[in-house]
């Protein structure tokens, strides 16, 4: 068995310590530490070490913030924790500086304005009720009137329209009856044209006839 | 009193309600336990906004990362403004965490940064704490019912750590406080595994220098 040198036993040294030798291995180096003075004082030095690590007496964490802020996220609602200051400093902005805001309906706020009697009020409401009843009855007025005119006209356009269509159909009747007069008048013609040439045809034989039975006389006559 | 240490692997006992068996669906049988949950789940959740989730995974970590800051820094004011720092840093970055590895080395690289920040800017140079009645009496503003025992070893290695380089204390820390392998201090701190264990037995040496932190070392907890 070779023994191991002090740079080999050096390199061993902390797996002796952490018992992580085998039995050769430590015996070789057991061999080696008996004969040199510095491996020995090294390796003394190095559980000396692993004793002063051992003696080691965990002292607790103090209080301390684990957070450290990381986790805190800017959340939008947090725009409104102002919100109610805001407004409570507005409106005293208002009423300090009397403020008044009208709008174009008519609606018209006074911060700390002129102070307007309970009666004047009232009668304030019962005039700017009135008006609303005769802007109200103007309005059904008007949109009445709208109404009839746009039927009046609605029920024109649909009698012309109406009277457009009749004319056309009657149109077509005539044309129709003209059609079948033309037809009949025809077919009229024409049978009279065949009895015309039929009678004709009969007083030609007749003659033939009145002619054969007058020589026929005078023959007889002769005779 | 037995030392309460933190496994690599494993979370404070405290944040265990129930024991759990599989991290990964809570269950225990076909019973669904309240169990904690994994720091990747309470990570998952924390970058969804839930607050909770942030508060479960800072109490989780919060001693072990005061207690680290305490030993750095050796003052309670400073080692309170480290651990705001880290989790403040933590927070900042952890959508950028990808799970590729456990969250505690992850976390403890940001402490490391976080803590040689806080050193530079207060120019804190190696010694800086000569006066150990001043980390006597700072321990105890916030541990008044501490046995003076107990608060004694703390004082006793808080000032053997100051006395050690920044990077010397990191490796010192990160090697024998926090248990980690010379390659996961190596991905912290940016270093090789080979150049953190040469800090470390830099280290040593430079207690061995100062006959004091020996003396300390060896026969005070011993």
């Amino acid at each position: 068995m070779t023994q191991y040198d002090c740079e080999q036993s050096s390199s061993h040294f902390m797996e002796l310590i952490e018992d992580g030798l085998s039995i050769l291995e430590k015996q070789r180096l057991d061999q080696h530490l008996d004969q040199c003075e510095d491996c020995r004082t090294q390796l003394s030095e190095l559980w000396d070490l692993k004793a002063m690590s051992l003696q080691w007496q965990d002292v607790p964490t103090p209080a301390w913030d684990r957070k450290q802020n990381l986790f805190e996220h800017r959340s939008f609602l947090a725009v409104f924790q102002y919100a109610s200051s805001f407004a409570s400093i507005l409106v005293l902005v208002l009423i300090l500086t009397s403020a008044e805001i009208s709008t174009a309906n008519g609606l018209s706020i006074n911060f700390g304005g002129n102070y307007v009697s309970r009666t004047e009020l009232a009668q304030r409401l019962e005039n700017l009720e009135v008006d609303q009843k005769n802007l109200l009855q103007t309005s059904v007025q008007k949109l009445t009137d709208q109404q009839i005119t746009t039927s009046q006209l609605l029920m024109k356009s649909m009698l012309t329209a109406s009277r457009v269509e009749r004319r056309e159909d009657l149109y077509q009747v005539i044309a129709l009856v003209d059609e079948a007069q033309d037809q009949q008048s025809q077919f009229t013609n024409n049978s009279l044209k065949v009895l015309l040439s039929n009678q004709l045809e009969d007083r030609r034989n007749l003659n033939k006839i009145n002619k054969a039975l007058s020589e026929g006389a005078l023959k007889g006559r002769e005779l | 009193m037995e030392r309460e240490t933190y496994p690599k692997e494993t979370y404070p006992k405290e944040n265990y309600l129930f024991t759990n068996t599989d991290n990964k669906t809570n269950k225990i049988g076909n019973t669904l336990m309240f169990a904690p949950k994994t720091d990747e789940q309470l990570i998952a959740k924390a970058l969804k906004g839930s607050e909770h989730a942030w508060l479960t995974l800072v109490k989780r970590y919060e001693k072990r990362l005061y207690n680290y800051a305490l030993r750095m820094s050796g003052s309670p004011d400073d080692a309170m403004d480290i651990l705001q720092n880290v989790f403040l840093s933590v927070y900042r970055n952890l959508d950028s965490y990808r799970g590729d590895g456990k969250f505690v080395s992850w976390l403890f690289r940001i402490a490391s940064f976080r803590a040689t920040d806080f050193f530079r800017k207060k120019n804190f140079k190696v010694g800086s704490i000569e006066d150990e009645a001043e980390l006597l009496d700072d321990t105890h503003q916030y541990r008044p019912d501490n046995s003076l025992g107990s608060s004694q070893d703390n004082q006793g290695i808080m000032s053997v750590m100051a006395k050690l380089s920044s990077e010397q204390r990191h490796v010192v820390e990160l090697k024998f406080f926090q248990n980690f392998t010379f390659d996961e201090i190596g991905g912290q701190l940016g270093i090789s595994p080979n150049t953190a264990k040469t800090r470390l037995y830099t280290a040593l040496k430079h207690m061995r220098s100062e006959p004091e932190l020996n003396t300390k070392c060896a026969g005070d907890f011993l």
